[in-house]
């Protein structure tokens, strides 16, 4: 069902009358209405609802998660309240409504909300982790996770993207070795150490590490798995290690705390926990996560691998290396393939590769790269948190490493995330771009 | 930076002597399913980082071979002949490999889709250390075929600046004096080869292997178990016949080929 399916046939406002006739068509229909933006309409119906069936739990409940959307934090509470009134058991009703309150701020009505909650034993687990986060958000206010990231924002070491390309363009001219990595939300959750505090948070944290092993791998049996475990170390050496780190950022803190994400949150802040120190010691600069968006449309990339340096690239798309190389200006030195994100598969498409990036591929790509001498090369990684790994080893052996992400994708005409869902702003040609900025 | 052609052909070839694990990657192009395990089912376990190129699906497009074969249509037939692939290769590398491609050129036509055989093979080529593939003798067309778009495709990437392949050769079939030779490569004293001969658990490999291909047993009773061979692959000429054998499939198809390949060149 969905919202075009009740659109009028002689009535003006069908929703409203379907919400009499069929409550559960009528939420769908809402839910199609938000989708597409209409939130008013949405709203309409779902006020409709409540009217006609005010013992109907997830009237209430969906209208709160528009409420919430739409900014009204008091108005969501209000209808979430209602909701829980309406049926006490349900799940999915308690997890809205906690996130809801805590991404409010107001923590001591989630947890009273929470520790109302009957829960059953197979509802044990999610409670247990809602329990977690707001244990978490107590521990560390979105103020602490803000203070970090402005303190990173506001450092003499942290980068501009301009200056972020001189950067590179220095290694590459002085033939000097140079590693930047980017810590998303993936490398967060492997930051996180479930036995941190005693385990305090280790039901959250390993939820979030099973949720990005599955993205990455399809499945989540690595999750304690000894030689992925000790793979963590390695990946947490490659941070100090690392020219230049992009982490997470203010806006985004703000975005991950006002919905009370349970793996955004953790994963944003205990990136900042753990680089923090890095602003005080050692020599490692900092930018912003998205990087490689903004090297991108500033025209870096493009001058980057057009200034005659040879290239390296790292990444699941077949065709992409052979893409690169047709473009003027450019010689591919090394191409290396590795699995595509599990996650990404159907919009990837078909690679040829079989299985997961690890361990086959992980062990078959770092034996290649530690063949070789790679100065003056620039390589390009596309290749998630094993391509952290894969930057240190390129900087070791002489070469500039810099993590592209998704970048890969968008060039190979694969929009695997919403923030290139413009696939044009992303071509290889680069189209229009900017001259170099002042650094 | 990048290892020198020379030098990795070198390692290649020593390591399949050896008969002992390598590491650099390794791409197999062949021009039908069963031409891997002819030519070197003996040693493709010892490829670790392994892609296999098959250029055409082993379905020729006049129905009467699929139908002479017990197959319905040539989409069953082609099938079918995947289906066997995938079996030898669980057999020969346990399933293992880097990565496979079809190509799903109909048998017999590859000469028809050269110019998108050799692009392709750019974009995959660029991403492995050593190519191997048969050699240009005058045995069948596709094989013929598959030795030019190799080295064309090398070419191109090398022309460009771009790192391109060691090219090696395994060997498939031609006709001296009339008499068919199967697991040698036509004599030719400036490119030496390696000789490595199946040991016991090789040739029960290869055995099995061969027995996968089972829309194709009676061809594949031509091929003994001998050893195997391989070499650096040559810089052919392919606007003349291959020097010292006879073309098996006649020089008028011969002629038509040669055409393609100047044609494909000149892109």
């Amino acid at each position: 069902m969905t919202g075009a399916a009740l659109k009028p046939r002689g009535a003006s406002r069908t929703g409203w009358a379907r919400a009499g006739a069929d409550p559960v068509a009528a939420v769908r229909a809402a839910e199609a209405l938000r989708d597409r933006g209409d939130i008013l309409g949405a709203a309409a119906i779902m006020a409709e609802l409540c009217r006609l069936f005010p013992h109907l739990p997830y009237g209430w409940r969906e209208r709160a998660i528009l409420r919430w959307r739409a900014g009204d934090g008091s108005g969501a509470a209000h209808d979430f309240a209602r909701a829980r009134a309406a049926d006490p058991g349900n799940l999915l009703t308690l997890v809205q409504s906690v996130r809801q309150l805590a991404g409010a701020g107001r923590l001591d009505e989630a947890e009273t909300c929470l520790s109302a909650f009957p829960a059953t034993p197979d509802q044990a687990g999610r409670v247990e982790r809602l329990d977690q986060l707001l244990a978490y958000l107590r521990q560390h206010p979105e103020a602490e996770a803000m203070r970090l990231a402005m303190a990173v924002r506001s450092s003499p070491r942290h980068l501009d993207t301009a200056s972020v390309e001189a950067r590179i363009g220095a290694a590459l001219a002085g033939r000097q070795p140079f590693s930047l990595i980017r810590l998303g939300d993936g490398e967060g959750a492997w930051i996180s150490d479930p036995d941190e505090e005693g385990g305090r948070f280790r039901s959250l944290y390993r939820r979030n590490r099973k949720r990005i092993l599955r993205t990455w791998f399809g499945t989540d049996a690595l999750i304690d798995r000894r030689d992925f475990l000790d793979l963590r170390e390695r990946f947490l050496a490659t941070i100090p290690a690392a020219s230049v780190v992009g982490v997470t950022y203010p806006e985004r803190i703000r975005h991950e705390y006002g919905i009370a994400s349970p793996d955004g949150v953790p994963s944003c802040t205990n990136v900042l926990r753990h680089v923090a120190p890095l602003l005080h010691r050692g020599d490692t600069s900092f930018c912003t996560h998205d990087i490689h968006l903004d090297l991108h449309l500033s025209g870096a990339l493009q001058r980057l691998t057009t200034a005659g340096h040879p290239i390296g690239l790292i990444s699941c798309h077949p065709a992409l290396a052979a893409a690169l190389m047709r473009r003027p200006g450019i010689r591919v030195a090394a191409a290396l393939l590795v699995p595509e994100e599990k996650r990404f598969a159907a919009i990837i498409g078909a690679t040829g590769m079989p299985g997961a990036h690890y361990p086959d591929a992980f062990g078959r790509v770092t034996t290649r790269l530690r063949n070789r001498d790679w100065t003056g090369v620039l390589w390009l990684v596309a290749a998630g948190y094993l391509g952290k790994l894969y930057c240190h080893e390129i900087a070791a052996r002489g070469g500039v490493a810099v993590d592209i992400g998704s970048i890969a994708d968008a060039w190979s005409g694969k929009a695997t995330r919403p923030g290139l869902a413009d696939l044009a702003r992303y071509r290889l040609d680069g189209g229009d771009q900017p001259g170099p900025a002042k650094p | 930076m990048t290892m020198d052609p020379a030098t990795t052909r070198e390692r290649v070839l020593h390591g399949l002597a050896a008969r002992q694990p390598l590491d650099l990657a390794v791409a197999v192009v062949t021009a039908h399913p069963d031409d891997e395990t002819i030519g070197l089912g003996g040693v493709l376990v010892h490829l670790r980082d392994l892609t296999l190129l098959q250029i055409s699906d082993g379905a020729p497009l006049d129905p009467a071979f699929a139908a002479n074969a017990g197959f319905p249509t040539r989409r069953a037939y082609a099938a079918a002949r995947r289906g066997e692939l995938v079996d030898a290769l669980a057999v020969l590398v346990e399933g293992r490999l880097a990565r496979q491609a079809f190509y799903e050129i109909p048998d017999g036509r590859l000469a028809d889709h050269l110019a998108v055989v050799v692009e392709r093979l750019v974009e995959d080529l660029i991403c492995v250390d050593a190519v191997l593939t048969h050699p240009y003798e005058g045995g069948h067309f596709d094989h013929d075929a598959a030795a030019f778009a190799v080295q064309e495709a090398c070419a191109r990437l090398a022309r460009q600046g771009s790192h391109a392949p060691a090219r090696l050769e395994f060997t498939s079939y031609h006709q001296v004096n009339g008499t068919l030779r199967t697991g040698r490569f036509l004599e030719d004293p400036d490119l030496p080869e390696i000789v490595v001969p199946l040991t016991p658990e090789a040739a029960r490999r290869k055995e099995a292997a061969l027995a996968c291909h089972r829309s194709q047993t009676p061809n594949l009773t031509l091929f003994g178990f001998g050893p195997e061979r391989f070499r650096a692959a040559p810089t052919y000429d392919f606007s003349r016949p291959p020097p010292g054998s006879e073309i098996m499939y006649g020089r008028e198809v011969w002629q038509s080929l040669s055409r393609t390949f100047a044609a494909v060149t000149g892109l």
